[in-house]
């Protein structure tokens, strides 16, 4: 492949989806690629030789991820991808990073049970998500869930683990539904008239695009107390919040390894950065920095590899750390997945993401775990102390 | 529940239920899997993603002798037993554990040593992390079924012959009394009850009985009373 001495461009493919029904998010992705990339060029970019995006909207269909992952390998001649959001539009990817030996660098929260040499994960697995939300619903609220989610399998595997996890600690699923993801709003308007009649302690929620707002305003309008009955999410973001409005979101939950509101000094230099450049509205969630975090741990690979020879790229990144915005990450040699901080956030009145709960220490991915024991995350409570 | 043995004749052998199948699941990390392989970048593969999956695993070569009995699956690569003539003598019908045959080729000759072994399950090289976690629960849960199948027929195959002892008997007692069929079972049910034994114990000493006198059962028990 390229020379290290050669000055030509490094290209990278991005592939999100600036329409269809998961654009919201993954316009959030696209910001998270076009400025950690922008950082990379106004450092110094790779030894002097520049990051280029070769882009292309993907139209939330996994059909297109499949065919443009192919066009950006086969015609672009791009070794490595950033890019998908749902599980499906990444299992549509898989099979084309694997034929060409590419590699796809897949930065949103799944449901696990994956490992592909070709795939790097930058986001949480359960036993870095559910697992801590499952035991702060328990200790906090209750032992009766209503696990509401989109119809497919993310959605459906995160509410298998979190009926597993309660069940096991004497907990109950008093109802489980799945929704498609274009649900009318009379649906999900009647689908909280049943939780209501269900009374659970709390509702486990991963709807997946606009149909989260819709949920939590059916909430809302229903007259629901969060402080007694929260929604509790893996999913829902500071994006989804400030599309559905901040006050239908305030008091709700959701369990993640990063929020805006994150304190930590790469954190708020990054807001600051980011502000400086799009505005004081400018705004960050879960899978953006997943997304910032991979651009810089392939940069950095890149520098030290000199070449985006997948095999020696691969063998360059996995091991390797980057100072996140939630805290310092590594890519664990075993599974490909990345060692994350799990925190567990609250909506506030102004739509922020409030640290409610965090953990001592990066939790090891374990995308394999079927049996969600009692098991000592290392969390504690968080008291004030969160970034604007 | 069975109210009578007989029943046992009537009721299939109870399908897996919901929640011994999620038992299995949750329970992957808790198996013992021994591979047997040379040692190769392919075996290291696999070994790996054995180590992901959490599940305790050895890897040897040649095959032991014995499969230590803690083992609950065995992976074993099948072209070395054929080519290499190594040893593997593995009880395909009373198996001492689930298999999973690790094959590289197709042919006849290899899908014939597959069958012979008796695997629950296959894997294919090069190793492909994809499938191995299933195939793992899938030959756990084929050897349960095939075991629990087993000795279903087993107890069949018991009452069944049981069965033909006891028509046998009562026609041996039926035809040397001149009585009917359903007197000679009281009178073997009676007999039972004195000795403290089973129907199918007093049947099969009839049955011996008849043998050893050689008792000729053409004969028409109607004919000897004349």
């Amino acid at each position: 492949m390229s020379k290290p001495d050669s000055q030509e461009p490094f290209r990278i493919g991005v592939l999100f989806s600036e329409t269809g029904i998961t654009a919201a998010m993954e316009r959030s992705m696209l910001q998270a690629v076009t400025f950690a990339v922008e950082e990379v060029n106004a450092t110094g970019g790779i030894d002097g030789r520049e990051l280029v995006m070769v882009r292309y909207d993907a139209g939330s269909d996994p059909v297109y991820y499949n065919y443009l992952a192919e066009q950006l390998i086969v015609s672009d001649g791009v070794r490595v991808l950033f890019g998908c959001y749902r599980s499906s539009t990444r299992k549509a990817v898989i099979p084309v990073v694997e034929r060409h030996n590419a590699l796809l660098m897949y930065p949103a929260q799944y449901e696990g049970f994956e490992y592909s040499k070709n795939i790097i994960y930058g986001g949480a697995v359960a036993n870095q998500n559910n697992a801590q939300l499952g035991d702060y619903l328990l200790k906090n609220f209750g032992a009766r869930v209503f696990i509401v989610g989109s119809d497919y399998i993310w959605p459906r595997e995160a509410g298998r683990t979190l009926s597993d996890l309660i069940s096991l600690q004497k907990g109950e699923t008093v109802g489980e539904v799945y929704m498609s993801m274009d649900v009318p709003q009379e649906s999900l308007t009647e689908l909280v008239a049943r939780i209501r009649s269900a009374a659970p302690d709390a509702i486990f929620c991963n709807l997946v695009g606009p149909s989260i707002g819709l949920f939590y305003r059916a909430y809302a309008a229903a007259g629901l107390d969060p402080a007694r009955m929260p929604i509790a999410s893996l999913t829902t973001s500071e994006t989804d919040i400030a599309a559905m409005g901040a006050e239908f979101a305030e008091g709700h939950l959701t369990s993640a390894p990063y929020f805006q509101s994150v304190g930590t000094e790469a954190n708020l230099a990054c807001l600051a950065r980011l502000r400086a450049k799009y505005g004081a509205d400018a705004r960050t969630n879960m899978c953006w920095e997943a997304v910032y975090s991979q651009v810089h741990l392939v940069a950095q690979a890149l520098r030290s590899a000199g070449t985006d020879n997948v095999d020696v790229l691969r063998r360059a990144l996995i091991g390797s750390e980057f100072d996140a915005p939630q805290g310092r990450i590594r890519i664990d040699p075993e599974t490909s997945h990345t060692y994350l901080w799990p925190r567990i956030g609250r909506a506030d009145a102004t739509g922020t993401l409030e640290v409610i709960q965090d953990s001592i220490r990066p939790v090891k991915p374990d995308p394999y775990l079927t049996s969600h024991q009692a098991i000592d995350w290392g969390m504690r409570d968080v008291s004030g102390g969160s970034a604007g | 529940m069975r109210a009578t043995p007989d029943d046992d004749l009537e009721v299939g052998p109870q399908p897996r239920s919901h929640t011994s199948i999620s038992e299995l699941i949750r329970n992957i990390r808790a198996l013992r899997i021994l591979v047997l392989t040379p040692p190769s970048p392919e075996a290291e593969e696999l070994l790996m993603h054995l180590q992901r999956i959490g599940c305790r695993f050895n890897r040897m070569w040649p095959p032991p002798a014995q499969i230590p009995g803690e083992i609950d699956v065995v992976f074993v690569a099948v072209r070395p037993i054929i080519e290499d003539k190594v040893e593997f003598d593995w009880a395909a019908e009373e198996p001492p554990a689930c298999l999973i045959a690790v094959v590289d080729y197709e042919n006849p000759l290899v899908v014939e040593q597959v069958l012979r072994m008796n695997a629950q399950a296959v894997i294919g090289l090069p190793v492909r992390p994809f499938g191995i976690m299933t195939n793992v629960l899938l030959s756990v849960a084929n050897l349960k079924r095939e075991r629990r199948l087993r000795k279903h027929f087993n107890r069949l195959y018991a009452k069944l012959q049981a069965r033909n002892e006891i028509e046998r008997a009562k026609s041996i007692l039926a035809a040397s009394r001149g009585i009917s069929a359903e007197r000679a079972y009281q009178l073997i049910r009676e007999q039972a009850m004195n000795k403290r034994s089973t129907v199918e114990e007093i049947a099969k000493i009839i049955i011996s009985a008849e043998e050893i006198f050689n008792i000729d059962l053409t004969e028409k028990p109607d004919a000897a009373k004349l």
